[in-house]
């Protein structure tokens, strides 16, 4: 078993194959060896915690995934464009949370460094992008708009050709 | 530790997301989406643009096969969805430059294509390119081809239209190959500039990679013209100065002109962004290092100068110019100041739109930037440059610790280089171990205040995975515990590392190294004594020294009739010295420009004087509150050392009087690939020792002084012969392959 210590230092119990879906961890724990010390998240909020235990018991059992589910610029893999649609139930369930607690996840999958969650709270976030106007994803979002009349007419003007029409 | 990092983190504004997080999201949008995205917000559209423009779909769209010039197709309005992007965000504004001329003016050309198809590189288009300058052209609406064309969108565009775009593009890449062929290094900074900006764009080997550039290129050549006419303008200017003096006054006058100046605006804006990424692609120009810095701080600091004495400045000086009168904020302190400086209230400018290229933009040297980069400047790179891996801010006394922060926090670094910023401290060597976990190679030598026992144990705990290249020389708080901590920490992959100067070092550290640290490619042992923050006061004066040099060339630069006789041939002379000589300047130059002109007083700013003499007093303190002799390194540990490194390629025992023939015997026995060793002021080694290391393998050994060893014997047993100081460090870099400190981990990185 290892232990977790989250910022407000409560403390998590969990097992060692579980949590070493963090690659973060997982190293950290093959550089100390055995050792019973607790390790210390202050990147990381209790209930964001259980939720990230939540979710790496949920896929212990899962293959370990590459990766590499991003597409990269220049490579030639635009054919198989990454989609964001192909999210099982259980997980979509386990999104199905506020945007603070969302944002939380993402910043906590990224600094725990757990891929498949990294891209599945990824995932969600450009669903809740998809199909909406730039009006519609500030208000989703709540993100003021900062562009100047001229910048935007700018911006509008620049990107007309693929716009949706 | 968890006490070290969270007081670390409540410091710092952690109130936004990484880029890379958003890129990440971005990434999974289809196209239609990331058109909305990047009309969201301004960060949204320097993040969300560039992976728009790099979709792969649209750059087969862009450079599907040209039909066949076709004798007269152009009554047919055939939908021509490709190339549009190519033209989208149209250069209005191109006014000098031909390629310009030709390109934003397609519109208009192809009317008029029939009569002048086959001269539209002539001077007459300029013009009229230049009349068109200040209105805005006809917003571009093309189709995309993934949804068959809708039928509003017949923008008449034959495919005379769309061949001449092909053209054009391929017309600029070959401009852009001509152009940086026939530079000569160092002696036009406009053209260099040029080269490395189309390096920035498409990276270092676009010219082996012509299908990636012209992709580029042809998908955003309206743009790429743009950015590089406030270069390339600046060339062509120059080149044309005697005959086409009216072309320049126009340049000159179009930063106020009205509405003309948003445009203009738009020019210069990615020439302060696009300034510096140059450098680090010309590593080894680290001369130029200064004329992107320059053109840096222009950008990002400078206050007050909002379009005044705008005339006077010569035609090199305008862009930067331009800059100032751009961003005028102030440098501010916190992150949300620094995202709405970029682009400042009164009459806000476009975006600057190597903004979008910044994405791209891996590696940056900033190198000697002294007073001039500022942490506002850090500021916007963190905004702006969410790929940058490599960054080398050496010299560059005004960064602070949040600004680096901010930096680790944003980009992935891989390896920063901050010899000598003096402002530095520990939060700085705690953030990064809480950020930069890719961290692969750290210089902070001369950064003395950064390296504790404590910080150091906490960036090896987190970035020890990773972490190869570990210089921290200089570093008067680091002890044998620290140093087992990076040994512990790093372990086998450590393979250059620096601790020379750091007098607190004894055996057991060295034994620590030798035990975790097998593969130790790069060492330096150096000694160093309490007394050495004099030494640090000393550095600073000698900084100052030439900070005044460089406060005179850039001064020769703002007035350029003012000058008494810059040793460069006439049509040199618009050029600013500064851009020639840069912050190294050779002896002779600085002689003579200090013998022409008296050195002002230097005005070091308080902050960077405060620094200096922080560092001065707190190494009296700290050494005035240690009783007892310093440790010593003796043969001992050094002997186990060199046993179990057998990499060793260079080793460093600079002062270290207790070592005796024992560790030279060792040396010899073990260190098979040695190429360097300096002895130097170890006295009790003898020439009986030395002659034993055998010249063959060893490349150089420093020992001067070493009184009990004969130069004349040693030279006379081996093939080592007495070399000239001033030739040292260029014979140790070949010995070295040429690597140093400043490139290290990051070529062999990738």
């Amino acid at each position: 078993m290892v232990r977790l210590h989250s910022s407000e230092g409560s403390e998590f119990e969990v097992e060692r194959s579980v949590i070493e879906k963090s690659l973060l961890i997982k190293n950290m724990l093959d550089d100390v060896g055995e050792n019973d010390a607790a390790i210390p998240l202050p990147n990381v909020s209790g209930p964001i915690l259980a939720k990230v235990i939540e979710y790496c018991e949920h896929h212990r059992n899962d293959p370990d995934v590459d990766g590499q589910n991003t597409t990269k610029p220049g490579t030639s893999a635009g054919a198989s464009s990454p989609s964001s649609d192909d999210i099982d139930e259980w997980d979509m369930e386990f999104c199905r949370v506020d945007q603070g607690t969302l944002y939380e996840m993402i910043l906590a999958a990224n600094y725990l460094d757990i891929r498949s969650m990294l891209d599945l709270t990824c995932k969600t976030v450009a669903n809740m992008i998809k199909n909406k106007s730039p009006e519609e994803i500030r208000r989703t979002f709540n993100i003021t708009k900062d562009f100047t009349p001229e910048e935007e007419e700018l911006v509008r003007r620049e990107n007309a050709w693929c716009e949706d029409r | 530790m968890e006490d070290r990092l969270s007081s670390a983190a409540c410091c710092r504004p952690v109130d936004r997301p990484p880029s890379e997080i958003f890129i990440a999201i971005f990434r999974l949008l289809p196209q239609s989406d990331l058109a909305s995205a990047i009309r969201v917000c301004r960060r949204w559209h320097l993040l969300a643009a560039p992976i728009l423009w790099q979709d792969p779909k649209l750059f087969q769209q862009c450079t599907r096969p040209v039909p066949p010039p076709s004798t007269q197709p152009a009554s047919e309005p055939a939908p021509q969805p490709s190339l549009a992007p190519a033209r989208a965000p149209l250069s209005s504004q191109m006014l000098l430059d031909r390629p310009s001329a030709s390109h934003s003016d397609r519109h208009h050309q192809q009317q008029q294509q029939q009569q002048q198809r086959n001269s539209h590189a002539g001077v007459s288009n300029s013009a009229t390119s230049a009349n068109r300058a200040g209105e805005i052209s006809p917003a571009p609406s093309m189709p995309q081809t993934h949804p068959p064309p809708p039928p509003i969108v017949q923008v008449i565009q034959s495919d005379d239209g769309l061949l001449e775009t092909e053209k054009e593009s391929r017309r600029i890449f070959n401009l852009f190959k001509k152009k940086s062929a026939s530079m000569v290094p160092c002696q036009d900074p406009q053209r260099e500039t040029w080269h490395l900006f189309v390096q920035v764009i498409c990276g270092t080997d676009w010219d082996k990679r012509p299908s990636l550039s012209q992709q580029l290129i042809s998908r955003c050549s309206a743009l790429l013209l743009r950015s590089f006419t406030s270069f390339g303008g600046h060339t062509a200017i120059a080149e044309q100065h005697d005959t086409n003096g009216n072309q320049q006054q126009q340049q000159q006058h179009r930063p106020h002109c009205g509405a003309d100046a948003v445009s203009t605006a738009a020019i210069h804006a990615p020439h302060g962004q696009g300034g510096h990424p140059r450098e680090a692609l010309a590593a080894t120009e680290k001369r130029m290092a200064c004329a992107g810095a320059t053109s840096f701080i222009a950008s990002a600091e400078v206050p007050s100068s909002h379009g005044s004495n705008r005339q006077s400045a010569d035609t090199a000086c305008s862009s930067i110019d331009a800059d100032r009168s751009l961003n005028s904020s102030p440098t501010e302190t916190s992150l949300e100041s620094s995202r709405t400086a970029t682009l400042p209230t009164p009459s806000p400018p476009p975006l600057p739109y190597l903004g979008q290229y910044s994405m791209l933009i891996e590696r940056l040297n900033l190198s000697k930037g002294y007073l001039r980069v500022t942490d506002h400047a850090i500021r916007q790179l963190a905004e702006q440059c969410p790929s940058l891996r490599v960054i080398n801010i050496s010299s560059c006394l005004r960064v602070t610790d949040d600004a680096l922060i901010a930096l680790a926090q944003h980009c992935p670094l891989e390896a920063i280089n901050a010899t000598s910023c003096q402002q530095l401290t520990t939060a700085t060597t705690l953030g990064l171990a809480k950020y930069a976990r890719r961290l692969r190679s750290l210089c902070l030598a001369g950064c003395p205040m950064t390296v504790t026992d404590q910080a150091i144990g906490a960036l090896v705990e987190y970035c020890g995975h990773n972490l190869a290249y570990l210089r921290v020389g200089g570093s008067f708080q680091l002890t044998d515990t620290g140093l087992r901590a990076i040994a512990k920490g790093c372990g086998g992959r450590l393979r250059w590392l620096d601790v020379g100067q750091c007098p607190l070092i004894s055996d057991r550290g060295v034994l620590a190294l030798a035990e975790c640290c097998p593969q130790l490619e790069w060492l330096d042992l150096t000694k160093g004594y309490p007394s050495q923050h004099q030494q640090y006061v000393q550095q600073y004066q000698q900084q100052q020294l030439r900070i005044v040099q460089l406060q005179q060339q850039w001064s020769q630069c703002q007035e350029p009739p003012s000058l008494p006789a810059i040793p460069e041939p006439p049509n040199g002379a618009s050029i600013p010295a500064s851009h020639h000589s840069g912050p190294a300047s050779s002896p002779s130059t600085t002689a003579a420009t200090t013998a022409t002109t008296p050195p002002p007083q230097p005005e070091l700013t308080p902050d960077v004087q405060q620094a200096a003499l922080n560092i001065a007093q707190m190494a009296a303190r700290f050494f005035a509150s240690r009783t007892g002799p310093l440790p010593v390194v003796t043969d001992r540990s050094i002997c186990k050392l060199v046993a179990s490194c057998p990499k060793l390629r260079l080793l460093n025992l600079n002062g270290r009087g207790e070592l005796t023939d024992a560790t030279l015997d060792a040396v010899s026995v073990h260190c098979m690939n040695l190429r360097s060793l300096t002895i130097s002021g170890c006295n009790k080694v003898t020439t009986d020792a030395v002659k034993r290391l055998g010249s063959d393998r060893i490349g150089w050994v420093g020992m001067s002084p070493c009184p009990n060893v004969s130069f004349t014997e040693v030279c006379a047993a081996s093939k080592w012969k007495v070399i000239s100081l001033q030739d040292v460090p260029k014979f140790h870099l070949n010995l070295m392959n040429g690597q140093s400190w400043d490139d290290v981990g990051t070529e062999r990185a990738r």
